[in-house]
């Protein structure tokens, strides 16, 4: 550099200005870089191992040939698939059963509720890319994270197997007990259809109606009849109002009157040959005495007539027959009236009989239906449990089932943040951290440390930026910090790598 | 303080050259006696600029400043104020070493005249504490500018130290005797190059003063020291137009 015969001006970068200050503070830095680096190692110390034992599930899903069940036994679609299987993996009984099968020393110290939390929360299960399961089983204990995933696994697979013959066994029973039932449905319902039809007694409605048609056709002669026969009737009596019951007497006066005359007659005539003192003109005159006295009688005020008898000659003939003939009509034209009534009611009964059949017949149509459904729900039933008897002897086929596609790997290192990593970031952190620090404090201080800032905010020109000037002394001074911190260092660095090693070899 | 004068080489020198004693009096500065110079050692140790220095970059610093004020000088000698932005800026030994980097040139030479009456630094370059200085100067009349000039261990550098009336201040510094005397300084010689180390301008009056005596001036400026507020002012309050620039201290 000092033969370059016109160097550029010195002007340092940013960079430059950083490296600058890290060497005035070069104590603070090497402090903080032991602080750093130890610490780190430290964690990495702490840091709790974890081994994780993996385990890959192949998936069968057979599509079940035929479903079941319908909507029961669906496929699992799959993202639902691991999910599923999450459950079933996590499902308190099967860690349950984990839990139990494990040998003594790893569940002690904790109820059975605790070791299931903790064994769920060591298990993950997730998918792969190749549409596997993947199960894993992470505790700081190698042969821990293998055994139990191996445990886990088999209670799993042993489980769904077993899982899945019971269900085909349920459906079985199932689609068994359904038929059954529907079986009895069905003879129920034809039960019923039966009793309907042997209780039916009215007949068809065409029967009925056709009768009530003949028992209106009847009415309505009937009504004729009867008008004709009423105004026959009505004439008869007419005729019979003008007619005397009896033939009519003479009023009494006019009686005594015309006896009075003819006893007068008798008398004149008598007188005309006989004279006074005849016995017959005695008797005439006294007949008329009689009869005037009677007739005055009669003719006074206060009479009572007496009362007429009268005597079966007195009958007047016509109006006997008369009489007779209406007699005769109005027995006909009652009978007649009675005969139209009893058809007005067989035709009530009719109509009502029609709509009892009306209803009868929506029942029966219900009835019908309802046995048509069973009947076929019924065969349905039938063919399925067929079909599920055959699934429960070939063992349940159908559905999902588990195979380990990859077995089990012992785990070989502790994953996570591994002890080396943290070894090498340690140092790599205390380098990293002050120099970000002091760029940060460069940064946010407002002091000015580098030409550019200077010309700008001056608005004058910079003539030279004139750099650190040591005198030897100064120069010794830094070659003794140097040293000293150089000897600071390397025992950090031998402290670091002794917690190191003696952490490798377990004696920490 | 200026009293106080650490003899860091054994050797003694005589400091004071009487210029109207010696026999060549009226000559150029070229041909003034040296009276011993410093060796490469004790340059280093007070962080003076050399030729045969190691640390080139500072020397190239120091040359590319000096070609940049003789270039807005004109050719001419000139008056040029130095001072800072903050205290402890090395103004001082920026001062210092611009003189000696123009003494480097064997025709010219640099008057270096302590005018920090707070923070006096000139001693160092003296290896006997000097009777007289700029402060007595200005404050006794019977003193002549030659009596206040001291040779310094680098050839064609003098100095003016600061004196022992450090009591003075800003007042006489304004007085026309001390413009009087700029003046001649400038005058006397025309391969003369007046260098006034003026205290930091943050704090004192003296910056404002003697910037208007100046030709022109520079402003030092401490790395990582002052905000860019302070160098504003700072800037503000020289003057634009009396300010050659800035150097930027590392």
């Amino acid at each position: 550099m000092s033969s370059k015969p016109s160097p550029a001006p010195y002007n340092p970068s940013i960079r430059q200005v950083i490296l600058k200050e890290a060497i005035g503070m070069k104590s603070w830095i090497a402090l903080l870089f032991a602080v750093i680096c130890l610490t780190v190692l430290g964690v990495g110390t702490l840091y709790p191992k974890k081994f994780t034992a993996v385990i890959t599930l192949d998936v069968e899903q057979k599509p079940a040939s035929e479903q079941l069940v319908p909507g029961q036994e669906a496929l699992v679609d799959k993202s639902e698939r691991l999910r599923v299987v999450k459950e079933a993996i996590k499902s308190p009984q099967l860690l349950r059963e984990l839990l139990l099968s494990l040998p003594e020393e790893t569940s002690e110290g904790m109820d059975v509720k605790q070791g299931i939390r903790k064994l769920s929360q060591s298990i993950e299960v997730s998918e792969t890319e190749n549409n596997k399961i993947r199960i894993a089983y992470s505790s700081p204990d190698r042969s821990e994270s293998y055994n139990n995933l191996v445990k886990l696994v088999e209670l799993f697979v042993d489980g769904s197997e077993k899982s899945r013959k019971q269900k085909a066994r349920d459906i079985y029973e199932f689609a068994k007990n359904q038929a059954n039932d529907y079986k009895k449905q069905l003879r129920e319902a034809e039960i019923e259809i039966h009793k309907y039809n042997t209780k039916d007694l009215d007949g068809t409605p065409a029967e009925v109606k056709k009768r009530i048609a003949d028992y209106r056709a009847e009415v309505k002669k009937a009504t004729l009849t009867i008008d004709s026969q009423q105004a026959r009737v009505a004439s008869l009596e007419k005729q019979i109002s003008r007619e005397k019951k009896y033939r009519d007497k003479p009023d009494i006066s006019e009686t005594l009157l015309a006896q009075l005359s003819d006893t007068q007659s008798r008398l004149d005539s008598l007188r005309s040959t006989y004279t006074e003192d005849y016995p017959d003109v005695i008797g005439l005159k006294r007949k008329i005495a009689s009869l005037k006295e009677e007739l005055q009688r009669v003719t006074s005020p206060g009479y009572v007539p007496e009362p007429q008898t009268h005597s079966i000659e007195d009958l007047n003939p016509v109006y006997e027959t008369l009489r007779k003939r209406i007699a005769s009509e109005n027995a006909e034209l009652i009978a007649k009236k009675k005969l139209l009534e009893r058809t007005n009611t067989l035709i009530a009964e009719d109509l009502k009989r029609l709509d009892r059949i009306a209803e009868k017949q929506v029942s029966l149509a219900e009835l019908s239906r309802d046995y048509e459904e069973t009947k076929s729900v019924y065969q349905e039933m039938l063919a399925r449990k067929e079909k599920a008897r055959v699934s429960l002897k070939k063992g349940g086929e159908g559905g999902t089932s588990y195979r380990v596609y990859e077995s089990a790997r012992f785990p070989s290192g502790p994953d996570g943040l591994r002890f080396s990593q943290f070894f090498i970031a340690g140092p790599l952190l205390g380098i990293l951290i002050p120099l970000l620090l002091l760029a940060g404090y460069i940064r946010f201080d407002p002091r000015i440390r580098t030409a550019k800032t200077l010309e700008r905010c001056a608005g004058v020109p910079v003539l030279g930026v004139v750099p650190h000037l040591s005198t030897p002394l100064t120069k010794r001074v830094m070659r003794s910090d140097v040293i000293l911190l150089s000897v600071f260092l390397g025992i950090v660095l031998v402290a670091y790598l002794s917690i190191a090693y003696a952490y490798q070899e377990g004696m920490l | 303080m200026g009293k106080k004068n650490k003899s860091i080489s054994g050797v003694r020198r005589p400091q004071v050259i009487d210029m109207y004693k010696s026999k060549d009096a009226s000559s150029k500065i070229a041909n003034m006696a040296e009276l011993g110079s410093m060796s490469a050692d004790e340059l280093s140790d007070r962080k003076i600029v050399h030729s045969g220095m190691p640390n080139k970059e500072a020397l190239y610093a120091f040359r590319e400043i000096r070609t940049q004020l003789l270039k807005k000088a004109n050719g001419r000698n000139f008056v040029l104020m130095v001072t800072s932005v903050v205290p402890n800026a090395g103004a001082t030994l920026m001062t210092t070493n611009l003189g000696a980097v123009l003494a480097l040139d064997k025709t010219k030479t640099a008057l270096l005249v302590d005018c920090n009456l707070y923070n006096p630094g000139m001693g160092s370059l003296l290896d006997v504490a000097p009777d007289y200085g700029l402060t007595d100067y200005l404050t006794e009349d019977n003193l002549d500018i030659n009596d206040i000039i001291y040779a310094t261990g680098i050839p064609r550098l003098r100095v003016i130290p600061v004196g022992t009336q450090l009591e003075v201040g800003a007042e006489y510094f304004s007085s026309g005797r001390m413009s009087q005397f700029v003046e001649d300084l400038k005058l006397r010689y025309p391969d003369r190059y007046i260098l006034l180390d003026v205290p930091p301008i943050e704090f004192w009056a003296e910056a404002r003063i003697l910037a208007e005596l100046s030709d022109f001036s520079v402003l030092i400026v401490p790395y990582g020291k002052a905000t860019e507020a302070k160098v504003e002012a700072a800037v503000e309050a020289i003057g634009k137009d009396k300010l050659a620039g800035l150097i930027f201290n590392h």
